[in-house]
């Protein structure tokens, strides 16, 4: 796959977007794992599943995939172990 | 419809950084994009936006299923291609998709230049398709089924933005006499000319459509009376000093030159549809006719 977008500056800044978007949501989305309403986070892991690869995280695309399924399942530990995981690696990439 | 303009794409999602990655990646293509959420979607009437592609979410709030069903129920948008994107691989998903009217589905993550190329090669396909239905095969001006279409859409936007539009039937004068006397094959090349002309020299929002034998329309966007009157009387004075054709045979040449009558017709006063408003043009054309031809004539207001 030609990847030489990721690195286009106009893209960059798409990039940061869903970034910064991802750690505004991520906290509520933990929240309600820890609530146990897991239709919410079913939808987030989903659309992290099907977007963090084409944003160039293979990492958010995998911990998604990860998500939707405990949250299918109603695996709040898995839940409770993974979505900590997302926010960690959400303050640690940079751009 | 203007089968030149860039083609529009509209994207359905509920998640606004894949409308965001997407729009990138199509606009970067050429495409005019346009991204709204399901809900909006579910109304497809509301919006002016007219696609050429509908790139549709599958998993939403409101479905993507019922997104599909709604559009392909509506007999102004049901062949408009339609595409299902999906994180989902099931089969039983993509199943449905199909038996219910979806042209693809491509499962996410995108691979964007594959999905690029796949958009493009469908619209070189609708391009041919396209030509084919609306466009005339001998002067390439749009035909009567495009005018047929495109009106009421052109009344209906006119009238959202409270323009006018004037509309004009032209009649190539004494055509019968120049097929008669040259043949059909000049009178052919006379009007590949003729179509020629008149599309250089109206603007290029307007619309030259063949109605009929030697019988134009032609919609001027978004216009005054007077300047189009104005426009196709210059068209009258450049016809009367430029040959259309030139026969060449032994002895000399032949210059053709022709006239043609016109009659032109104002939305809203003079018709509040395209049947009146052609009626209308029609009654000034004849008048344009009885009264000499080679002029130009107003239809009167009601």
């Amino acid at each position: 796959m030609t990847e030489d977008y990721l690195n286009d500056p106009e893209f960059i800044i798409i990039r940061r977007e869903y970034l910064d978007d991802l750690r505004a949501k991520a906290p509520e989305n933990l929240a309600s794992a820890q609530a146990g309403n897991f239709e919410p986070v079913r939808t987030f892991g989903h659309n992290l599943k099907g977007n963090g690869t084409s944003f160039g995280f293979q990492r958010i695309s995998e911990l998604g995939a990860d998500i939707e399924k405990a949250a299918i399942e109603g695996a709040q530990d898995i839940l409770l172990d993974r979505l900590p995981k997302l926010i960690e690696f959400l303050g640690e990439v940079t751009l | 419809m203007d089968l030149d303009r860039p083609r529009r794409i509209i994207l359905i999602e509920d998640d606004a950084n894949f409308i965001s990655i997407l729009k990138y990646h199509l606009t970067s293509a050429g495409f005019e994009v346009e991204g709204i959420t399901s809900d909006e979607a579910i109304n497809p009437g509301a919006g002016q936006f007219r696609p050429d592609l509908v790139i549709c979410d599958l998993v939403m709030p409101v479905p993507g299923m019922d997104i599909l069903a709604t559009i392909k129920s509506n007999p102004r948008f049901r062949q408009i291609p339609f595409i299902f994107v999906s994180a989902s691989k099931d089969h039983q998903d993509k199943i449905s998709a199909y038996l219910s009217g979806a042209d693809d589905y491509l499962e996410k993550p995108l691979h964007f230049p594959e999905l690029i190329a796949k958009i493009t090669g469908m619209f070189k396909r609708l391009d041919v398709i396209q030509q084919d239905i609306y466009r005339d095969p001998m002067t390439n001006l749009y035909n009567r089924r495009f005018l047929d279409q495109e009106l009421p859409r052109q009344l209906s936007f006119h009238q959202r933005h409270d323009q006018k539009m004037i509309i004009g039937i032209l009649d190539i004068d004494h055509f019968k006499f120049v097929n008669d006397t040259y043949g059909h094959q000049v009178g052919d090349i006379i009007l590949e000319n003729f179509a020629k002309v008149i599309l250089e020299t109206v603007r290029a929002s307007d619309y030259v459509i063949r109605y009929g034998g030697e019988e134009i329309v032609v919609l001027f966007i978004n216009s005054e009376m007077q300047g189009s009157k104005a426009t196709l009387e210059r068209l009258l004075e450049q016809l009367a000093n430029n040959p259309l054709h030139t026969i060449a045979d032994n002895q000399n040449n032949t210059p053709i030159y022709i006239s043609f009558s016109a009659g032109l017709a104002e939305f809203p006063i003079q018709g509040e549809n395209g049947d009146q408003l052609l009626k209308e043009a029609d009654k000034a054309l004849y008048e344009a006719k009885t009264s000499g031809r080679n002029q130009v004539r107003i239809a009167p207001n009601p």
